[in-house]
C-alpha cells in the first residue's frame, strides 16, 4: 500500500457498520478509516456541519440511503398514497442540494444509487408504468439525482445496482434487516467497498495509466513467430478469434479514457509489428501503442525500461500476460506493478479487463482522449532528435508554441487533473480537488496560469501550471507543475519567464519558491538547481531578484497574454 | 454424556475430557464445514486482527468471546444461508429457544455446530 490513509464519514439510514468494517479491512486500494454519522439520522447529519462525525477534517463522505427514508413522498407512494412523480422529483432536488452542500465539509461525496429489493413486486405488471410503478419512479429518481449532482465536481454517484447483481440471491437479506437493520447481504458491502476504494484511488490521482500487454495467446491466439501473422487466431467466425477481437476492443476503449497501451513481448520485433500492421482483424494498430519492447530480454527489465522511457511510474502500470510464469516473475521483481490474475480461458479476457477497477480517473479531458497520439508524436520527435547536433538546434526545429491561459471554467478540469497526477516535475506536490483549487485561485492576491504546449508534431494540450501568491512585494511560486511529456524542452524556463515578467509588471521585488521533496520529484529539484535562481539549501528555497529579467528560450514562441 | 450440553447434544457430537477441558468433537463434518464457511464469509468483512477462528474450540461469546452484536447477527444469517444451501433446510438460529437455553449455543464454534445439528435433526424427524 503506497497511499496514506483516507478518512471519511458514512451517512446512512441503515446500519452501515459492515461497510465501515469492510472499508477498513479490505486490503486493495488506499487504507480507509471511517466514522459513522448517528444511525438513521441522515437529514440532521447532512444539515449540521457541527456534528461530531464531521470533526477531524474528513476527506470524503459516503451517503448511502434507502429511497423511502430520505424522500418522504416516495415512501408515501410505496404505501399506495396518491403522489405525483413531479412532487417526488422535487423532493429529490431538495435532497440533492443537501448533498451538494457537503462540499464545505469534505473533498468528495460518494452517493450510491437508490435500489429496491428484486422481490418487491407489489405493483406487478404495472411496475414500469409511469406515475404508478415503483421501479419506474425509482429510475427517474436516480436519474434526477445524477442530473443534480453531475454539475458538481465533488459529487459522484455510484451504481449500486451492480453490487446487488454481483451479490446475487442474497443481495437483500430480510433476516439481516429485522435482526440488525442491515438491508444488504455481506457480498453487497464487499462489492461496494471495492468500488468506493477504486473511486478514492482515482480521485486522489492513483488511477492506473498504462496497460502493458503480452502478444502471443494474449492479444491474439497462436505464436506469431511460428505460424506467421496470417495464421493467428483473431476475429472471424470463431469463438476464440472473436474473443481476442473483443479483448482488443475493450483495450481500445480504455485508450479513449486516457489509458495508454504498451507491448512487452518475447518475439522478433519486425515479425510482431508486421502482424499488428497487416492482420486484417487487428482492432489495435501500431498507433494505439505508446511504446513497446519486443525482444528476447527479461520482461521485468523490459517493463522497467519502457515505463521509464514513457516518463511514468511503475505504480501506474498494469501488466497482462497469459503466462503465469511471466506474471509471477513481474510480481516478484516489480511489486509496484499491478499484475492481475488472468483467466486461462481466452473467452473471459474481455470480461477480465473490463472488470478491473483500477482505471478511475475523476474526469476525462481532451488530452486524455488523444494521449496515445501524443506519445506517437513523441516517438517522432525522438526520431527527429537523433539527426540533430545540439539540443538547442533540435528544439528550434520543433517549432514549439506555449500559450498561457488564466484558470477558468474551460480549463479547470484539466488543470486539477494535472495538479493531482503529476509527480516528477512538481515543486510542492500539492493535491486539491477542482472546486477547492478554483476557490483558492480566485483570491485577489493569487494568480494561477495554465500553459498549453504544441509543436509541429502535435498539440500536447495543457501540460504546465504555475501559481503565484503575492504578499507585500514578494511573489511566492506555490505550484510549479509540468507534465513529464514535455519536460526538458525549455517549457520550464518559459514558465519562470512568465512568473518573473508578471512580477516585474506588478512592481514586486522578488520571487521565491520552496521545493518540498517527495520520493518522485527529484527531476524538479534538478531543474530548479540549474534555473538560475539563487538557492538556499538549508530550507530548499530558491530566490530571484525581480530587477533582473528572466530570459526565455529562443526556440519557444509565445501565445496568449504574456503581459 | 455430560449434563452440560444435554439441552441440545445430538448423537453426532462426542465430548471428551482433555487437559481438564471438555472438548467438543463435532463428528458431523458437513455441519461443521457449513459453520466454518459462514465464519469465512463473515471474516471477509473484518480486519485481520478481528477475524474469527474456525476451530471447534474457538470461543465466540462469553468473557473471552470475539463476537460483538454485529458479528453475531452476520454469523447467524451466514450459517442459516449455508445450511439452506447445503442441506436445503431452513433453520432459525435466533428464535426464542436459542436465547433461552441455559447453556449458550453460541459459546464456541463447536457448541454452535452442535446446535445447528440439533435443529437439523429435529427438522428431519
Amino acid at each position: 500500500m503506497t497511499s496514506s490513509t483516507r478518512h471519511g464519514v458514512i451517512v446512512s439510514d441503515f446500519n452501515a457498520s459492515s461497510l465501515a468494517s469492510c472499508l477498513k479491512s479490505h486490503e486493495d486500494g488506499p487504507a480507509v478509516e471511517t466514522v459513522m454519522a448517528p444511525f438513521g439520522q441522515v437529514m440532521p447529519a447532512l444539515l449540521h456541519a457541527d456534528w461530531p462525525c464531521w470533526h477531524g477534517n474528513p476527506e470524503f463522505a459516503v451517503v448511502w440511503t434507502q429511497p423511502q427514508s430520505v424522500i418522504e413522498s416516495f415512501g408515501d407512494a410505496l404505501r399506495y398514497q396518491p403522489v405525483s412523480v413531479e412532487r417526488i422529483l422535487a423532493d429529490v432536488d431538495a435532497y440533492a442540494s443537501l448533498l451538494v452542500g457537503l462540499r464545505e465539509r469534505v473533498n468528495f461525496v460518494l452517493v450510491p444509487t437508490w435500489v429496491a429489493p428484486s422481490f418487491h413486486r407489489d405493483f406487478g405488471l404495472l411496475d414500469m408504468k409511469t406515475g404508478l410503478g415503483m421501479t419506474n419512479t425509482l429510475m427517474r429518481m436516480n436519474l434526477r439525482l445524477v442530473d443534480n449532482l453531475e454539475k458538481w465536481s465533488h459529487t459522484y454517484v455510484l451504481d449500486s445496482q451492480r453490487w446487488l447483481e454481483t451479490a446475487g440471491v442474497h443481495a437483500y437479506s430480510p433476516k439481516l434487516w429485522y435482526m440488525g437493520k442491515i438491508p444488504f447481504g455481506n457480498d453487497v458491502f464487499i462489492e461496494a467497498t471495492k468500488d468506493i476504494k477504486a473511486a478514492l484511488s482515482g480521485l486522489y490521482g492513483e488511477s492506473k495509466k498504462l496497460v502493458l500487454l503480452d502478444l502471443d495467446d494474449t492479444l491474439w491466439g497462436g505464436i506469431v513467430g511460428e505460424v506467421g501473422w496470417n495464421r493467428l487466431t483473431l476475429g472471424g467466425h470463431d469463438p476464440a478469434g472473436e474473443a481476442y477481437a473483443d479483448f482488443q476492443r475493450a483495450l481500445k476503449a480504455l485508450t479513449r479514457r486516457g489509458v495508454l497501451l504498451g507491448i512487452v513481448s518475447k518475439n522478433e520485433e519486425a515479425v510482431a509489428l508486421e502482424a499488428i500492421r497487416r492482420h486484417p482483424e487487428m482492432v489495435l494498430r501500431v498507433e494505439d501503442f505508446a511504446g513497446w519492447r519486443i525482444n528476447w530480454q527479461d520482461k521485468a527489465a523490459n517493463i522497467l525500461d519502457l515505463v521509464r522511457s514513457l516518463n511514468l511510474g511503475l505504480q501506474s502500470v498494469v501488466f497482462i500476460d497469459d503466462s503465469p510464469v511471466e506474471r509471477a516473475r513481474v510480481r516478484e521483481v516489480l511489486p509496484e506493478v499491478l499484475v492481475p490474475e488472468w483467466p486461462d480461458d481466452k473467452r473471459l479476457y474481455a470480461r477480465a479487463v473490463r472488470g478491473l477497477r483500477c482505471f478511475n480517473p475523476p474526469s476525462i479531458t481532451q488530452e486524455d482522449m488523444h494521449r496515445s497520439r501524443m506519445y506517437q508524436s513523441e516517438r517522432h520527435r525522438e526520431e527527429s532528435k537523433r539527426d540533430m547536433v545540439s539540443m538547442e538546434e533540435w528544439l528550434k526545429t520543433l517549432g514549439i508554441t506555449v500559450k498561457v491561459e488564466v484558470l477558468g471554467e474551460s480549463n479547470l478540469q484539466r488543470v486539477a487533473q494535472l495538479l493531482n497526477k503529476t509527480n516528477q516535475m512538481n515543486l510542492t506536490t500539492r493535491r486539491m480537488p477542482e472546486a477547492e483549487l478554483f476557490r483558492w485561485a480566485q483570491a485577489p492576491h493569487r494568480r494561477l496560469w495554465a500553459f498549453r504546449v504544441s509543436d509541429k508534431f502535435g498539440d500536447s494540450g495543457i501540460t504546465g501550471i504555475l501559481s503565484l501568491e503575492i504578499q507585500d512585494l514578494t511573489g511566492t511560486i506555490v505550484d510549479f507543475v509540468l507534465s513529464c511529456r514535455v519536460m526538458g524542452r525549455k517549457i520550464e524556463e518559459t514558465m519562470l519567464y512568465r512568473a518573473i515578467r508578471y512580477a516585474r509588471s506588478m512592481g514586486l521585488t522578488s520571487v521565491r519558491a520552496q521545493f518540498l521533496p517527495t520520493e518522485k520529484n527529484k527531476p524538479c529539484l534538478d531543474f530548479w538547481l540549474r534555473s538560475g535562481f539563487i538557492y538556499r539549501a538549508t530550507d530548499n528555497e530558491f530566490w530571484w531578484d525581480v530587477k533582473n529579467h528572466y530570459p526565455n528560450s529562443e526556440s519557444i514562441m509565445l501565445d496568449g497574454d504574456w503581459v | 454424556m455430560s449434563a452440560r450440553f444435554s439441552a441440545y447434544t445430538t448423537p453426532c457430537v462426542v465430548q471428551k475430557k482433555e487437559k481438564g477441558l471438555i472438548r467438543v468433537m463435532v463428528t458431523n463434518e458437513k455441519v461443521l464445514q457449513a459453520v466454518c464457511n459462514a465464519i469465512e464469509s463473515v471474516n471477509q468483512l473484518l480486519p485481520k486482527e478481528a477475524r474469527l477462528g474456525k476451530t471447534v474450540d474457538t470461543i465466540l461469546m462469553g468473557d473471552a468471546g470475539a463476537v460483538d452484536s454485529l458479528k453475531l447477527v452476520n454469523l447467524i444469517v451466514a450459517i442459516e444461508q449455508e445450511i439452506e444451501q447445503d442441506f436445503h433446510v431452513s433453520i432459525n438460529l435466533a428464535d426464542d429457544e436459542s436465547m433461552s437455553l441455559t447453556e449458550n449455543p453460541f459459546a464456541t464454534v463447536g457448541t454452535l455446530a452442535n446446535y445447528v445439528s440439533l435443529l437439523l435433526e429435529r427438522k428431519s424427524s
